[in-house]
């Protein structure tokens, strides 16, 4: 369901917002339609612009091309959903609603309820901000411990990504009892998070049993 | 233990918050059936005196260490505020709502100069606070020209003595009640704000935090003016509970503040706080402090045993750590 075409291969696998953009608008204009170019650029635009940008047809460019990227909302989100799940003990709504307001405002619910295509499209975006985040877990700043002063060990790290993963996937799935868009959250998470930890499911299967 | 660990209430309490609970009544117990009086009304006023001024520390800390950084200029910087507001109280004859306000606006200096410095300038949190530690001392023994600086008695005949209303009315702990609406409010801020989130988010993926847009500066500045803010505010509680301050101290009390916070449940490596914990771990320190004080031990004595502390919990959070990965 979610295959992706060999040309956009290269876009789905640079994470540099600029580089993206540039490649977005070379193959928006080169490679012929599969009916999911104006799903990229919605996604893409809702991605990383404060409010998107929104175009009378949603597959047209604008004018002057893809502007500069200015933040990156679903990045911000996998720091962010895990956080809601730390500090939701008590109010568990806030937090469910928070996350709801992400799935509607960064356009996974519209792109779900498109169809295939668009789902698909969104399946690759965040599976593509999963690598952008993975990629900062790996560095020596990543959970710094004793106030900041040990960087942590390489094991150490991968554990914390583990449980980080767990609780933006399946953490956040149980406690706030979601369902329907969430899925496909879920499975590009750990679609990713396999590439980069084979033994993925066991070990997220272990933590739903203990946290 | 795993299923006391899974129940639903436990769950939502937080499993640390609770055996903490219990230790601090354990305690309370205790020294109430080994010290004869320690259950009366006189020492619960002790001991909140001291809970006051370490928990509004306590509570700035808690911010700081959620960003991942530390500050270990909270207790000199409160004494700094607390000389320099009194100083200028006694010497120029300002009047004491302007000496508090200032003592509110000297913290709020140090956090913002803390803050620029690490968030701005790269210096590591360590670094910054131990300077600024120096600072703060430095600079209250200047003011003052070395002298210890005595604040107002509540019967004082000018009337000037008000403000230890802060602390009691009578027999009724107002300071508690202050203490309470600070502790909710810095709760909220902490869990319900954007700044809170952005904060525990700084803690516990930096980078990615910056990647998304987010100013990661001025939201790791912002923890360390909150930090400041409440170290000037604890001066004010401390002058109310307490008559002399003298130049060249505070910094037991970086100890002890941070120990309440690290023992309640706010993780070393950031990204994880809890200002409930922060609370109940600020009771815990200022029972044993008024226990160890019962006992009749020195205040030598107190620091070894509070030092051990803070080495037991940093050692349980760091094993509790490795245990679980």
């Amino acid at each position: 369901m979610y295959e992706m075409s060999p040309a956009w291969q290269a876009y789905y696998m640079e994470t540099e917002p600029n580089r993206r953009a540039g490649l977005l608008q070379k193959l928006l204009k080169e490679e012929p339609d599969d009916g999911g170019n104006a799903w990229r650029w919605r996604l893409f635009s809702l991605r990383h612009f404060e409010n998107g940008i929104r175009l009378p047809d949603i597959g047209e460019l604008p004018a002057k091309g893809v502007p500069e990227p200015s933040c990156d909302r679903y990045l911000w989100q996998f720091v962010n959903i895990t956080q809601i799940y730390n500090t939701s003990r008590l109010f568990k709504k806030s937090g469910e609603r928070e996350i709801r307001q992400f799935f509607r405002e960064c356009g996974f619910d519209e792109a779900i309820s498109s169809g295939d295509i668009g789902e698909a499209a969104l399946y690759r975006e965040i599976r593509n901000a999963a690598k952008r985040y993975f990629n900062t877990c790996k560095g020596s700043e990543y959970r710094r411990t004793l106030f900041g002063l040990l960087s942590p060990g390489s094991a150490d790290q991968k554990n914390q990504t583990c449980k980080d993963v767990w609780k933006m996937t399946f953490g956040v799935e149980r406690r706030f009892g979601l369902s329907g868009t969430i899925r496909v959250w879920i499975k590009a998470v750990q679609d990713e998070y396999e590439t980069e930890n084979p033994a993925a499911a066991e070990q997220m299967e272990k933590l739903s049993g203990t946290m | 233990m795993e299923k006391l660990k899974q129940n639903p209430i436990v769950k939502k309490l937080g499993f640390n918050r609770i055996i903490l609970f219990c230790i601090l009544l354990l305690m309370y117990g205790v020294f109430s059936a080994v010290i004869p009086g320690f259950a009366g009304s006189a020492r619960i006023m002790s001991i909140l005196n001291y809970a006051y001024f370490l928990g509004f520390l306590a509570l700035g800390v808690t911010f700081v260490i959620a960003t991942g950084g530390i500050d270990f200029s909270i207790g000199p910087v409160m004494f700094c505020c607390a000389l320099m507001a009194g100083y200028t109280l006694n010497t120029y004859g300002a009047p004491v709502i302007v000496t508090l306000l200032m003592s509110i606006a000297i913290g709020f200096a140090f956090g913002c100069f803390n803050g620029y410095l690490v968030a701005y300038v790269g210096v590591p949190p360590f670094i910054v606070s131990m300077a600024t530690m120096n600072i703060a001392k430095g600079l209250g023994s200047v003011f003052t020209k070395t002298q210890s600086v005595s604040w107002p008695q509540a019967n004082d005949p000018s009337g000037i003595g008000w403000f230890r209303n802060l602390v009691k009315v009578g027999d009724i702990p107002t300071g508690l009640i202050i203490f309470a609406i600070a502790a909710v409010a810095l709760y909220i801020v902490m869990n319900n704000t954007r700044a809170g989130r952005y904060i525990l988010c700084l803690g516990s993926n930096k980078e990615a935090v910056r990647l998304s847009g987010v100013n990661v500066r001025k939201w790791q500045m912002l923890a360390f003016v909150i930090c400041g803010t409440m170290a000037g505010i604890a001066a004010i509680f401390f002058v109310s509970a307490y008559t002399t301050v003298q130049p060249g101290l505070g910094d037991t009390y970086n100890n002890e503040a941070i120990a309440s916070c690290v023992m309640g449940g706010t993780s070393m490596a950031g990204g994880l706080a809890s200002i409930g914990g922060t609370v109940i771990g600020v009771m815990v320190i200022s029972l044993l402090q008024e226990g160890i004080m019962a006992l009749r031990m020195t205040k030598e004595v107190q620091m070894i045993i509070t030092g051990l502390i803070v080495i037991v919990f940093v050692y349980a959070d760091v094993s509790a750590r490795r245990r679980r990965n």
